[in-house]
């Protein structure tokens, strides 16, 4: 087989390599390409010696040579994250090309002038197959084993040629360059092992990562349905909180209605209603059911699937919903509200649903502090910075101790004695999700204020 | 929950009667509604009122205990007060802990959202019943004319024992001297005796002890006298 075909050869396996490779995009492939390229170069520019001037075609077959093992190396080694500086590699290379041309211009140096190409080139040849070794041992890389083997085969291919040099059978060096057909099938050997080692290293590579990333992905997923579950769990929660002052809001309007509806038919058995009293009564009870129905409408709206539904949210009606949801515990409590907003909507994206739940837990959170504080109050502010709402609930409650303060939002970190720790975390994560954010801080006429932070929505976004 | 349209509330109470039938009305009860739900308060009203009742309704027990304050003349006949548990600017709890201290009317509470702690708490401070919301019209008439009937029985002994010290006061301190020693079970001689008394005066005295305490007999006398000690 000639030269010039085994260049072409050469030539062909990386260009090859490359399509099948260049989806990967890594800078690996690309180097270990590139090194493949050069070597194929330098075959190919040895075969043309006919035709360049022997002045620049030797340095440059050297160079390209030089480069192409210095590019395979590189390649093993920003595989394994510690690559050489670009700029050191250059001067290298500039180096051994003057080195390289005083020799050959001094020609007293002899077999030791011949000897250099072949020892530079065995010192690349194991570091090649040094790197081959580590990644193969580190990842178990089939594909590894195959460079580190194939090169260390030309390693002896290219000692043997060195120790021709040295003892020649002949008694005359020869020049290295066209030796002996056992090197040549050797370097071809091991270029093609090389390469098909390098595909099937790069391979199990991009498929180790592609599984990496699925299965991140899956646990992204996992968690985030586990937090949506979590979330639709602290409602029910939260519910069940308010639950015993809804069973009062749902029974005061059906207590009047019975009593209404009762008074009615005993009246009518004792024919002792007359026509105006009659339409008094069914209107109670008209009116009375129809305040029922606003409450179980309340209720509907706060237990939906737990699924998250994108949409523009105003945080305004939201605030005054949940300020709603708390009322009868409010009056219990004798807390008074002050609620100062700018009288427009708000615009939030995101899902009304779970952003009501982070109003809720907040104001459930400064209800409870204000317990035990004579007159209690809860300030809440909402307003516009620049392109975020910034929604402030502050309590007249005791505050925060500086040591607590870190650590509330955490989940399960509770001050309360009958606390999960849930709820303000929840709210963070939800928060999180919709790329805002919780903070707790003592405000400064005493209490603790919780300032929650979502970006506005783009002005005019989706709006008919 | 924020109480509904507070007009409907005119339209009850007590002062739409006419005299002779309030005054009838008052002798069949009167129940102090109190709950901070107009529209409960209306609906409760008109169906004591079918039944007969006169019924004063107030929108928080606050006001009711204000209104106690002023002195003024109440209509003659039983009553009892029907009360909320769940107030916001004062609950029925507390309430009654006020009532209880002012005066021995029965109290019923109500409560639609109230655990057992709560009827616990209302059963010891003395509550009669303690009605769950919505409630049946026969349950709550049932209470009513059962805390009637309690109050009825106060009032009575109330003015028997009323009638007895005043009695008593009119006993001169030797007819009284004779009469506690009479309930003591001791002998005309040996009250006579004890008092310096002639056996012939002591007989007096003591026949005219009978006749100001209205005593058919000597066991009669004794037990008013019992009953004035405790």
């Amino acid at each position: 087989m000639s030269n010039l075909n085994l260049g072409l050869i050469y030539l062909l396996m990386p260009i090859l390599m490359w399509v099948v490779l260049a989806r990967l995009r890594s800078p690996v492939v690309a180097l270990w390409c590139l090194g493949s390229l050069l070597g194929a170069g330098a075959l190919l520019l040895a075969e043309l010696f006919a035709f360049i001037p022997p002045w620049i075609n030797a340095p440059m077959v050297n160079l390209l040579e030089f480069t192409s093992l210095l590019s395979s190396i590189q390649a093993l080694r920003l595989d394994q994250g510690v690559p050489w500086r670009f700029r050191w590699m250059a001067a290298v290379s500039l180096g051994y090309l003057v080195v390289f041309e005083i020799c050959r211009e001094v020609y007293a140096l002899g077999t030791y002038r011949l000897a250099l190409v072949p020892l530079v080139e065995l010192v690349l040849v194991l570091q090649v197959v040094g790197w081959a070794w580590r990644i193969a041992r580190q990842q178990k890389s089939a594909g590894a084993v195959t460079i580190a083997g194939s090169h260390l085969l030309l390693s002896v291919g290219v000692f043997l040629v060195l120790v021709q040099l040295f003892f020649p059978r002949g008694g005359v060096p020869n020049c290295p360059r066209d030796s002996s057909g056992l090197t040549d099938t050797l370097g071809m050997l091991a270029s093609l092992a090389g390469d098909v080692g390098f595909i099937g290293l790069a391979l199990e590579r991009s498929l180790t990562q592609w599984l990496d990333a699925a299965s991140k992905q899956a646990r992204l997923e996992e968690r985030q349905l586990l937090g949506n579950q979590l979330a639709h769990l602290d409602r029910q929660r939260g519910f069940g909180l308010v639950a015993a002052s809804l069973a009062h809001e749902l029974n005061q309007p059906l207590t009047a209605i019975l009593a209404s509806a009762q008074a009615a038919r005993r009246g009518t058995a004792a024919d002792r209603l007359d026509r105006v009293q009659s339409l008094e009564l069914l209107d109670k009870i008209i009116l009375n059911t129809r305040r029922l129905s606003e409450v179980t409408g309340r209720i509907r709206s706060f237990i939906r699937p737990a699924e998250p539904h994108q949409g523009p949210v105003d945080l305004e009606k939201v605030t005054r919903q949940m300020l709603e949801m708390v009322e009868p515990d409010l009056q219990h409590q004798g807390v008074q509200v002050a609620f100062a907003a700018e009288g427009s909507p708000v615009l939030v994206q995101g899902d009304a649903i779970q952003l009501s739940q982070v109003v809720l837990n907040v104001l459930r959170n400064a209800l409870e502090a204000v317990q035990l504080v004579p007159d209690p109050f809860i300030q809440i502010q909402l307003n516009r910075s620049a392109d975020k709402a910034v929604l402030s609930i502050r309590d007249s409650g005791p505050g925060l101790d500086p040591g607590q303060a870190d650590r509330i939002g955490t989940p399960y970190f509770t001050t309360k004695p009958d606390g999960l720790g849930l709820g303000l975390s929840i709210a963070t994560a939800i928060l999180q999700q919709h790329q805002g954010s919780l903070t707790l801080r003592n405000a400064e006429g005493g209490g603790a204020c919780v300032d929650i932070r979502l970006p506005l929505r783009a002005v005019g976004g989706a709006l008919p | 929950m924020s109480p509904g349209p507070t007009t409907t509330r005119a339209k009850g109470g007590p002062e739409r009667w006419p005299a002779a039938e309030l005054a009838q009305r008052a002798l069949r009860g009167r129940i102090v509604l109190i709950d901070d739900d107009a529209e409960i308060l209306a609906a409760v009203t008109t169906l004591l009122e079918f039944e007969g009742y006169v019924c004063d309704s107030f929108s928080s027990a606050l006001d009711y205990l204000r209104q106690l304050e002023v002195p003024r003349r109440t209509l003659p006949g039983p009553s009892c007060v029907l009360l909320d548990v769940m107030m916001p600017d004062l609950d029925g709890l507390e309430a009654q802990r006020r009532l209880a201290a002012l005066d021995d009317t029965p109290l019923l509470l109500m409560s639609g959202a109230s655990g057992v702690q709560e009827a616990v708490t209302a059963f010891r401070a003395g509550a009669l019943d303690f009605l769950i919301k919505p409630i049946e019209a026969e349950t709550l008439l049932e209470a009513v004319e059962k805390a009637l009937a309690v109050s009825r029985e106060r009032q009575s002994l109330r003015e028997r024992t009323q009638a007895q010290t005043r009695r008593l006061a009119a006993l001169t301190p030797r007819e009284h001297d004779v009469a506690v020693r009479v309930a003591h079970g001791k002998l005309n001689r040996v009250i006579g005796k004890e008092l310096g008394l002639a056996l012939r005066t002591v007989k007096l005295y003591r026949q005219r002890c009978l006749e100001k305490l209205e005593a058919r007999s000597t066991a009669d006398l004794i037990r008013i006298l019992q009953e004035a000690d405790s």
